[in-house]
């Protein structure tokens, strides 16, 4: 039982950490640049 | 390797430049511990790293430094932070503390590739004492600092994005909507700033090298002293060590341990002027940096007529107050979102960009 919510928990990490960065990616493309803050 | 990897394509030919600097900086340090070249090595090293922090921080100098490219190289390695981290390590080796670096240890701890655009600033001391050999990665760990990275890249690239074109005016904005904006800008400037620090401990743990906390949850800070200790940390430990307790100690000494806060106060505007210089040398920084010195000691002596007027007791009671720690809570957050709208046009520039 523990193991197996464990296995979910990690799945939902994963799922979770790829959604954000597909979102990044979109918006990305979508535009928004890197600009170096030059410090 | 992976540094001077990382700088060798960022700055391809001007590569070159970085490297015979950084060689001359390591005999530099060599010589501070030979007494006879110690005061030169030290002279040399400082006000050359002064010299070039002024080309790069001040606007519109007379230009060989153009032609040189120099400008470009300063900004693409973050100077700012550079300059900080060679200073540390001066003093370090000045007071013989640590020896001398070696070359490799040199060019990880001032240009180390995932702190360069933002920080943070660790100590010389604390980066030598790392173990040679960093510590196993395990799945929980590399899952945590990828997940680390993510949250950095979303809230840089999605969240402060999102706020940044949906919120702002350019602060166009008068009446409330203005007092708004100031907020939403502070809100922005936490997300964009903090993103660095999360991508970069993030890359930290993966690669093994200690990487420091950069921020612990800044808006719950409830006066400004805790805030510096909750924003910037690694800042306001280096203004901390190298200007507000040297300043602070030679003060009380010369009084004989008198008037404390009052060599407490001179020694937070000396090290918050600085501060504000730091970050630009323009007018606008200097204000926000007495802006912070002045609200730092109204700190200091609130805290110390609290203690008079109610007793050690009275002042764990007012503490205790869920009333008083909401007001002053937001007090700080107000603050310090105006003291950022005073560092100039920050928010209109990440606009344009």
């Amino acid at each position: 039982m523990i193991h197996e919510m464990l296995q979910l928990s990690l799945l939902f990490r994963i799922v979770w950490i790829a959604v954000r960065l597909l979102i990044v990616l979109l918006l990305i493309q979508q535009g928004t640049t890197f600009v170096y803050q030059g410090f | 390797v992976i540094n001077l990897g990382f700088l060798s394509l960022l700055l391809r030919h001007q590569f070159v430049a970085v490297l015979l600097a950084l060689a001359a900086v390591h005999v530099l340090l060599r010589a501070i511990t030979v007494d006879a070249l110690k005061s030169s090595a030290t002279i040399l090293i400082v006000g050359g790293a002064s010299v070039l922090f002024l080309l790069h921080k001040l606007p519109g100098l007379p230009l060989p430094v153009e032609s040189l490219a120099l400008g470009s190289i300063l900004t693409t390695i973050g100077f700012a932070y550079v300059f900080l981290r060679l200073l540390d390590v001066s003093r370090a080796v000045w007071e013989k503390r640590v020896p001398p670096p070696a070359f490799v240890d040199l060019v990880n701890y001032l240009l180390p590739f995932h702190m360069l655009a933002a920080g943070p600033i660790q100590a010389y001391e604390e980066f030598i004492a790392q173990p040679p050999a960093p510590p196993a990665l395990t799945l929980e760990k590399t899952l945590s600092a990828v997940e680390r990275i993510t949250a950095g890249l979303f809230k840089k690239y999605v969240l402060a994005y999102l706020l940044l074109h949906l919120l702002s005016t350019r602060r166009q904005a008068s009446g409330w909507y203005g007092i708004f904006e100031m907020n939403a800008h502070f809100v922005w400037l936490y997300l964009d700033f903090s993103a660095y620090s999360d991508i970069a401990v993030g890359i930290g743990v993966l690669l093994g090298v200690a990487t420091p906390e950069n921020f612990n949850r800044p808006y719950l800070a409830r006066n400004i002293t805790e805030f510096w200790e909750r924003w910037h940390i690694s800042l306001s430990m280096y203004l901390r060590r190298h200007l507000f307790l040297p300043v602070h100690l030679a003060l009380l000494r010369r009084s004989g341990g008198q008037h404390r806060l009052l060599c407490a106060s001179i020694a937070l505007l000396v090290a918050f002027l600085l501060c504000g210089a730091w970050h630009g040398l323009t007018v606008p920084y200097l204000v926000w940096g007495l802006f912070h010195a002045l609200a730092l000691i109204i700190c200091n002596v609130y805290g110390e007529w609290l203690r008079r007027w109610l007793g050690a007791k009275g002042v764990t009671r007012y503490m205790a107050s869920p009333l008083i720690r909401a007001a002053s809570t937001v007090v700080t957050f107000e603050s310090v979102a105006f003291s950022v709208v005073l560092q100039g046009r920050y928010w209109e520039w990440a606009m344009g960009r």
